[in-house]
């Protein structure tokens, strides 16, 4: 695209907390996001990430605290710095993309000659160009999830917030979604993105916050936070012929704990607590089970297993 | 927001709105094709005028009802007999005929009629027909009646006519003989002159006492159907409970009588006892008449006679001129009274006779439209309800449907974080509705106008006016479909709202056979009070804004509705 979306945005949360009756579901919520950065709202299901992102878009008003865009307390002024994508596609399915881009064009006031320009670039980016006539309920998934990015970005604004954008889609439109994501981001526009599916944030985001039981837990980068709640790594293992479990018998022969072992198709993986000294002793039992290293490799667990811990 | 922007929000809405409404084949043909179809039936349903197809049925002393029956047939419609007034009555109710005529044999004769009020527009269309009937059988009888009278005068005036011109004869006669006589060259010629004269006098006497007899019958003819007339008028007192009066009122001064009768209670009795008198004045100046053409027949007997004798004895002076004599008097007065029955002819004796006829029927009402609907058809009449109709359940169902389709949809929430204002959003709406409503209302009156002959103008105003209607009931719609739980509830909702509004309205029944205070209550919905404004502007061609009420009672209605649309946060529903 070769152009740089303006707006350099940065959003403060503070305290917030928000009630629906006598239900607390955000409770002292605070976090930061930087410019330009690309961060991530993980939480179970149920954990408040829609209601967060709600109070961050202002749909909901906050019972107490402050958001802050810019350094500005957020009100009904700051609609248009803002776009929102949710899990659900927020457009009209009865008429076609044009009509769509032409109707909440015109509801961001955008002027029609800026408005057509912006459409063609972000058609482009998303890959939906040659689609404007279509009707909106014809796309396919993955095609109603960009065009959701689309109308969120038509006005220009300074931070998208994104509920959730690849729930339901399968594993390669998943991929496209989030590789729009990047791109947008990579214009420089401020992303605020919740999901459960935590393995793909933490390759995706610059910062990651943790909200269990509509608290946030930490804020952090994706390593920094695998380094805050876990001491563990994991060895992932393919070997030939491919005789398992005797080489597993043979590492914990030589005082090395193996624990939660599985095998997925022809790799093997488990739990370690000091990655030397299993090292040491997997050279020592593929000599003694006469098995042949084909890959190894040895990391922090994913997110994933972290939130299972937390939950 | 500034208003430049408020407005193309507004149209950028509105225009949405449509093309979602729009978005199918189907939705398309039902907003197009809907109304046209609606008033291609209704057009078409109602392009006659008249009842079809009605059977009437008639019981009791058919006999005396002959013209009745006559004309029911000549009408169009059928007529079945029936043996005894219960089945008569019974098949009615059943459905079986449109009315049930009982023809009884009281003095004066009496109708009955029968109808099946279940119906009412039915048995009110009935009525109309079945009274339309009667009155065109009134009106021959009356025909008949005043060309018998005027028949009956004529024939008179004319033998008194010629009467008159024989009698002009005779004299000239007379004045021939009184010429001949004095130029008599001496006593005995002027005698035989006179003699000569004196048979032709004979001749043409005899003739002209034929002729008064026959003016007499027909005086006489006359002075009966007067009586007859007046008969009628003395039972039709009796009935009236006016009878006493009569008499007493007789003997009273005129500037009496005009007062008593000024203050009855019973206007009936003053225009029969009115005709009563005139059948006494008319009765005595023909009785006048006739009195004297019989004095002039003994003269003319008398002269006659007087004449034969000359022909066979010797005539005196003195005689030939009392014969000259007879012969002028009865001149002068048969000449009298052929000028009193030519007068009573020329200053109104027949319209007189005619007028009498309505002292014989002083009830004879007419039902008339006003003036402003007697060229109406029954779809002019039906218009005004057809119109509030289609505007209603359109206007109700778009907003209704609106609000769910917006309120279902995923781009809600982007709308609702939008910068653009709510009452921005939900006015489109209002407008949307209330256009397309609208719009629908000019297609029916469009091709009502011209293909059905809709006896109205269209004009601007009326546009605007099916404009307030639509957003009236568009808002109203918008209310149901803030509040309905869902899509199916809210079409639902609105359609009741639509059907309830349709029945407790003066379409289905007449809102004064309900509960007074409800028919007060309902007199005030947006739906009458429209139909009223619809009425006014189509049927009597005023001004819509000839009925301020209405129209406050519809911006009430909007104003309320709107303020309900307007301060609903949907995030609390």
């Amino acid at each position: 695209m070769g152009e740089r979306f303006e707006g350099s945005a940065a959003v403060q949360v503070q305290r917030v907390r928000k009630r629906f009756g006598t239900k607390t579901v955000l409770n002292n919520v605070s976090f930061r996001v930087e410019d330009e950065s690309l961060h991530g709202i993980v939480g179970l299901s149920g954990a408040g990430k829609t209601t967060l992102l709600n109070c961050l878009v202002g749909y909901y008003d906050v019972d107490a605290g402050s958001i802050r865009l810019n350094g500005d307390r957020l009100t009904e002024d700051h609609a248009s710095q803002i776009g929102f994508a949710t899990q659900e596609t927020c457009f009209y399915e009865d008429i076609s993309l044009a009509s769509n881009i032409a109707y909440f064009g015109n509801l961001y006031a955008v002027p029609d000659q800026q408005l057509w320009a912006r459409a063609g670039k972000l058609m482009d980016i998303t890959g939906l160009s040659g689609e404007k006539d279509m009707k909106a309920r014809n796309l396919s998934g993955g095609m109603k999830r960009r065009f959701d990015l689309v109308l969120s970005l038509l006005h220009d604004p300074d931070v998208l917030i994104l509920d959730e954008p690849a729930t339901g889609l399968d594993p390669t439109l998943k991929q496209t979604v989030w590789d729009t994501i990047q791109t947008i981001n990579g214009l420089g526009v401020t992303i605020i993105v919740s999901s459960h599916l935590l393995n793909d944030l933490e390759d995706l985001c610059d910062d990651i916050s943790l909200l269990h039981h509509g608290t946030i837990i930490t804020t952090a980068s994706p390593r920094r936070l695998r380094d805050l709640f876990s001491h563990n790594y994991q060895l992932v293992l393919e070997t030939y012929p491919g005789n398992y479990k005797a080489l597993l018998i043979e590492i914990q022969k030589q005082d090395v704990p193996v624990e939660q072992p599985s095998q997925h198709k022809n790799k093997v993986s488990f739990t370690i607590n000091d990655p030397h000294q299993a090292i040491h002793a997997l050279d020592q039992a593929l000599t003694n089970v006469d098995e042949q290293i084909i890959d190894v490799s040895i990391e922090k667990p994913g997110l994933e297993s972290l939130m299972e811990k937390i939950g | 927001m500034s208003p430049r922007q408020t407005l193309t929000i507004l149209y950028t809405t509105i225009k949405k709105d449509i093309q979602r409404l729009l978005s199918s084949q189907f939705n398309a043909g039902l907003l197009i094709l809907g109304p046209l179809l609606l008033i291609g039936l209704v057009g078409f349903a109602f392009q006659d005028n008249s009842l079809n197809d009605v059977t009437i049925g008639v019981s009791g002393d058919t006999a005396s009802f002959a013209d009745v029956e006559q004309r029911i047939q000549a009408e169009g419609y059928t007529v079945q007999h029936y043996d005894n007034n219960q089945a008569c009555i019974s098949d009615n109710s059943d459905g079986e005929t449109g009315a049930c005529l009982i023809f009884t044999d009281t003095s004066p004769t009496t109708i009955r009629v029968y109808v099946d009020f279940s119906r009412s527009q039915f048995a009110a269309a009935v009525l109309n027909e079945v009274n339309n009937v009667f009155d065109r059988v009134r009106r021959e009888q009356l025909n008949d009646f005043a060309a018998s009278i005027s028949s009956g005068a004529t024939d008179l005036s004319g033998e008194l006519s010629t009467f008159q011109d024989r009698l002009i004869n005779v004299r000239s006669s007379l004045n021939q003989t009184q010429t001949s006589i004095s130029s008599a060259s001496g006593e005995q010629d002027r005698i035989e002159r006179l003699q000569r004269h004196a048979q032709n006098m004979s001749d043409w006497l005899n003739e002209t006492q034929s002729y008064l007899g026959r003016v007499d019958e027909d005086i006489q003819s006359t002075k009966e159907r007067l009586n007859n007339q007046r008969g009628v008028a003395s039972t039709l007192l009796d009935q009236q409970g006016c009878a006493n009066d009569y008499p007493v009122l007789a003997e009273r001064s005129e500037a009496e009588q005009r007062s008593i009768l000024n203050e009855a209670d019973n206007p009936a009795c003053v225009i029969i006892w009115n005709q009563a008198q005139y059948f006494d004045q008319q009765q005595d100046t023909l009785d006048s008449i006739q009195s004297g053409l019989h004095s002039q027949e003994r003269r003319i007997i008398s002269a006659t006679n007087r004449l034969d004798n000359l022909t066979n004895q010797d005539v005196s002076a003195s005689m030939t001129e009392e014969i000259q004599s007879v012969v002028t008097s009865t001149l002068e007065q048969v000449e009298q009274s052929t000028a009193d029955l030519q007068g009573l002819t020329n200053t109104g004796f027949l319209s007189t006779l005619q007028s009498a006829e309505t002292g014989v029927n002083p009830f004879d009402i007419e039902v008339h439209r006003h003036d402003d609907l007697s060229d109406v058809s029954i779809l002019d009449i039906l218009f005004p309800g057809i119109l509030i109709t289609l505007i209603s359940f359109v206007g109700i169902l778009i907003g209704t449907v609106l609000v769910m389709k917006e309120r279902t949809s995923n781009a809600r929430f982007r709308n609702a974080i939008s910068p653009a204002k709510t009452w921005v959003l939900r006015l489109a709406t209002t407008i949307t509705g209330a256009g397309l409503s609208a719009m629908q209302g000019s297609i029916v009156f469009l091709v009502a106008y011209a293909l059905f002959g809709l006896n109205t103008v269209f004009s601007p105003v009326l546009i605007g006016f099916f404009v307030v209607l639509g957003a009236v009931f568009t808002i109203l719609g918008q209310v149901i479909g803030t509040f309905s739980p869902n899509e199916e509830v809210g079409t639902l909702l609105s359609i009741i709202t639509a059907v309830v509004f349709l029945i407790f309205s003066s379409l289905i029944t007449p809102l004064e056979k309900m509960t007074p205070w409800l028919s007060t209550l309902l007199t005030y919905t947006p739906f009458n009070q429209g139909m009223r404004v619809l009425r006014r502007q189509l049927l009597f061609d005023e001004s819509v804004f000839s009925l301020p009420l209405s129209l406050s009672v519809l911006i009430a209605c909007f104003t309320v509705c709107a303020i309900i649309v307007y301060a609903t946060d949907e995030r609390s529903l």
